[in-house]
């Protein structure tokens, strides 16, 4: 169904000029198709990942300008030029990248909105190698054993199958783990961080691979007009690049195909007014974006939208086993008895002191419960071991390393796997995509040719939700929720799992389940860091218990021994202290 | 390298320098409210100098001509804030953002097609010039500074010296919060807008006849007064104004030393360096959004 979707188009493109003879409108579905070079591309940076390229023409150029010059000046062959032109825009768009990919928000935006502006002022100041502000003429015309590719249908069906190469590329990237790591990273980049993500360098690949499409574009361009001068690709064509996908839909890549033609014919049909163009454009992006924000692909729910749900066969290494009994799956890092150790950790958030003097040791295999009132700091401590902030002072290690100062992405990989207070899934990614995107922790191991798909549904199913796999996180209950976040968790085969509150507004019924899901885990040989007010799961649970207050560690020690403890009594209660008063 | 020229080009970026703060000031009222970058900041700016050409020649009085264009721009800046709430419950962030860039798109368009290509200017500062530590500093630059400063007082004074002020500031630190305690939020939205788009005209006023101004020029002036916010920290509409005065320097001695061809890289290459070195701005403090 989806390949149908997919191909579809291009079987429609593919007879297009079967159906006119019209040279003038075969050149314009020429430049369509090489227009949807850069557009799938964008899609994966802006409808994927989320970030918002406004001077994506600057590669598109490049690609132009490399093989311009290559070609007039240093006497090239065309398909030489074309690898240096996408070689170009890579590394350019990897500078860009480098700086701010960092941020959250839109100076990505910004950055490559003033992009244009400088490309501009370099060709215009070199021109002796790119012909200033007047460009560069006569750019030859490909060559294909030895003769020049002249017929405009045979080039329309060239650039038709370059096309074809891309989308099946884009496609398979799309749909596979790492798209789905673009699509989390797009909706909540601290989650995708806590299953292993390394969101900075994602978002950097998927930049780079954009602009290296667009460049590619710019080449099939020149070789087609000839000519290229610094007007051809600026400011307004990276605009109207953003307009076609946005319009046809981000995020589908059907959508921007769709976008793309509809806005290249539009100048065609409003001939007679084309200085109202720009003011027409804003007028459709301002309806679009008010009326129907998912664009025109928007209009179908849902249905036919390629990389829904990816073929988990191609998700990529996954743990040979997670039978919950071959204890040899978990990573054997773990012989050292002592798995966590933490040391004086201290947080403070201005002047509150969330985490002070905290120090304590894990064992492997050992389920260890965090309790005190409200505010006593132990969403911060679960916050620290876990990497979401850093702490003032103090030391956390994980089997003897020192990992306080690694980003969360990194601990997750080490094994550090955390669900969080409110669950955190992504949205538009069905329950089975998300515990899919957990294997994310599982990068950098040995990699073991597993199969993937038959290990997240072992998953699924021994969690019991096999019924709700395909469902999304909003269409199921909050207990299904819950144990979704913790099978994601699970899936990196982590060496310790980080709870916290995992049975708030749980039934009586649901909290003695998943404390039986948690002895399984035990069982296996993981740790546990447990926060939770419900005493029957802490009680039921822990092997040990450490009581916090005002974020200072006020005891530890066995079930028994802390449920008698007066500290903790008068850190509940408010009674005064019968010891130490 | 003539380094004797320095304190003249020094001067010749204070100007263009306070006219890129107020660009940013007026980016950074905005996100502080409503935490939306406003790409048609820099139409606010060409409008503004364009409306002014026209009201110049119009009126022929300096303070008719100021009025009625700031006047317009106020609402246009009403109107781009209804456009914005008119779009569906529950829209992100980047609708908001799209918003913004259709309206730059339309608004540049719409420029072009009432004013043309060619670039505007009208006299409006009184000729003569004064002699500075070695540079001479026309009375142009004089008054573009004093009317920054009276811009900085005036925003310091309604920001932290009024109520309106102080709720706008409790908006933008926790609209939740401020909501709880009577303070309407969208208000305070539409506020800044009023506010940003006040700025961007007051900037375009004031830099049309020392640079000429033309239908395009937008996208150039949001990009510097963009990297101006950011370098002062994005929150922060005075520091907004001190990295405007920076930039501009900075331009105006690279222009004057290096190269006059790379004018409109400079503060490109600032914002690269800014976002790479101190994303949260010189003055602006760590917070959520300013990264790792």
């Amino acid at each position: 169904m989806q390949q149908i979707t997919l191909w579809a188009p291009l079987v429609l493109l593919a007879v297009i000029p079967l159906l006119s003879s019209n040279s003038y409108r075969i050149s314009v579905w020429t430049f369509i198709v090489i227009n949807l070079i850069v557009i799938v591309g964008l899609d994966l940076l802006l409808g994927f990942c989320g970030q918002l390229s406004l001077g994506h023409g600057v590669f598109v150029s490049l690609g132009a300008y490399a093989s311009a010059f290559l070609t007039t000046k240093a006497g090239w062959s065309g398909w030489a030029a074309i690898p240096v032109g996408m070689a170009a825009a890579g590394v350019t768009a990897f500078l860009i990248g480098v700086t701010t990919m960092r941020l959250r928000g839109y100076y990505l935006a910004m950055a490559t909105l003033g992009f244009p502006v400088v490309f501009d002022a370099i060709i215009r100041n070199w021109s002796d190698f790119t012909g200033g502000s007047s460009g560069v003429f006569s750019i030859p015309r490909l060559f294909l054993g030895g003769y020049a590719i002249k017929d405009q249908n045979f080039y329309y069906f060239f650039v038709l199958l370059v096309f074809c190469a891309v989308l099946l590329i884009v496609s398979q990237v799309a749909n596979s783990r790492f798209g789905l790591s673009l699509r989390a990273i797009h909706r909540d980049e601290a989650t995708a961080e806590a299953r292993g993500i390394d969101v900075y360098k994602t978002r950097i690949a998927v930049f780079v691979m954009s602009a290296v499409l667009a460049a590619l574009s710019g080449s099939l361009y020149v070789h087609y007009v000839g000519f290229v001068s610094p007007q051809t690709f600026g400011i307004n064509y990276s605009i109207m690049l953003v307009v076609m996908l946005v319009v046809g839909g981000a995020g589908r890549i059907w959508g921007g195909i769709l976008g793309t033609v509809v806005i290249m014919w539009l100048p065609e049909v409003l001939r007679s007014t084309s200085t109202w163009e720009p003011i027409i454009f804003g007028a459709i992006l301002a309806v679009i974006m008010l009326f129907f924000p998912a664009g025109i692909a928007g209009l179908w729910k849902r249905s036919p939208i390629i990389a829904t749900s990816p073929d988990l066969h191609n998700v990529g290494a996954a743990p040979n086993s997670h039978d919950p009994t071959a204890a040899g799956s978990l990573r054997n890092l773990s012989s050292a008895p002592v798995l966590l150790s933490i040391d004086d950790l201290g947080k403070n958030f201005g002047g509150v002191r969330a985490v002070d003097g905290l120090r304590y040791t894990l064992q492997s295999g050992q389920i260890k419960a965090i309790i005190g009132p409200n505010g006593a700091g132990k969403s911060t401590a679960l916050a620290l071991i876990a990497g979401a902030i850093f702490p003032d002072r103090g030391r956390i290690r994980l089997n003897g390393h020192s990992i306080e100062g690694l980003p969360a992405y990194a601990r997750a990989r080490l094994g550090i796997g955390k669900t969080f207070q409110h669950v955190r899934l992504i949205h538009d990614l069905t329950i089975r995509e998300n515990v899919t995107l957990g294997f994310f922790a599982f990068r950098g191991k040995k990699k073991q040719e597993g199969d993937a798909d038959a290990a997240v549904w072992q998953l699924i199913d021994r969690f019991g939700l096999a019924h709700v796999a395909d469902r999304y996180p909003h269409e199921v209950n909050p207990y299904h929720s819950r144990l979704t976040e913790l099978c994601a968790v699970i899936a990196g085969n982590p060496h310790l799992i980080l709870l916290d509150e995992p049975a708030a507004g749980l039934s009586k019924a649901e909290v003695d389940q998943l404390a039986g899901f948690l002895r399984v885990e035990r069982e296996i040989g993981r740790s546990i860091i447990l926060v939770d007010h419900v005493m029957q799961l802490v009680l039921g649970l822990a092997d040990e218990i450490l009581v916090l207050d005002y974020g200072i560690p006020i005891a530890e020690g066995t079930p028994e021994s802390i449920m008698n403890d007066g500290r903790v009594k008068s850190a509940y209660l408010g009674t005064k202290p019968a010891a130490n008063a | 390298m003539d380094l004797a020229g320095v304190p003249q080009f020094i001067a010749g970026g204070l100007a263009v320098g306070a006219v890129y703060g107020l660009v940013g000031a007026g980016f950074s009222l905005i996100y502080s409210s409503s935490k939306v970058i406003n790409f048609a900041q820099g139409e606010f700016v060409v409008l503004g100098g364009l409306t002014a050409f026209s009201f110049a020649t119009l009126f022929g009085s300096v303070w008719m001509t100021a009025v009625a264009s700031l006047g317009l721009m106020l609402v246009i800046g009403v109107l781009l804030y209804l456009l914005l709430r008119s779009a569906k419950k529950g829209s992100n962030e980047f609708t908001f953002v799209m918003l913004t860039l259709a309206v730059a798109v339309a608004l540049r368009g719409s420029a072009g097609l009432i004013w043309g290509t060619e670039y505007k200017t009208y006299p409006l500062y009184p000729a003569g010039t004064i002699k500075v530590i070695g540079a001479v500093v026309s009375f142009g630059t004089l008054w573009i500074l004093a009317v920054t400063l009276l811009v900085c007082f005036c925003l310091w004074v309604i920001l932290y010296r009024t109520m309106l002020g102080k709720a706008m500031r409790a908006c933008a630190n926790n609209p939740l919060a401020a909501q709880t305690i009577g303070v309407h939020p969208q208000r305070m939205v539409l506020y800044s807008y009023m506010g940003s788009a006040f700025l961007g005209a007051l900037a375009g006023i004031l830099l049309t006849p020392v640079l000429m101004m033309s239908y395009d020029n937008g996208v150039m002036l949001a990009l510097k007064g963009f990297t101006a916010a950011v370098a002062g920290g994005l929150l922060n509409p005075f520091g907004a104004i001190v990295g405007g005065l920076l930039i501009g320097v900075l331009e105006g001695i690279g222009v004057g030393l290096v190269s006059s061809v790379l004018q409109d890289a400079y503060p490109f290459i600032v914002l690269l360096l800014v976002l790479l070195v101190r994303p949260q701005g010189i003055f602006g403090r760590m917070t959520s959004q300013a990264g790792k």
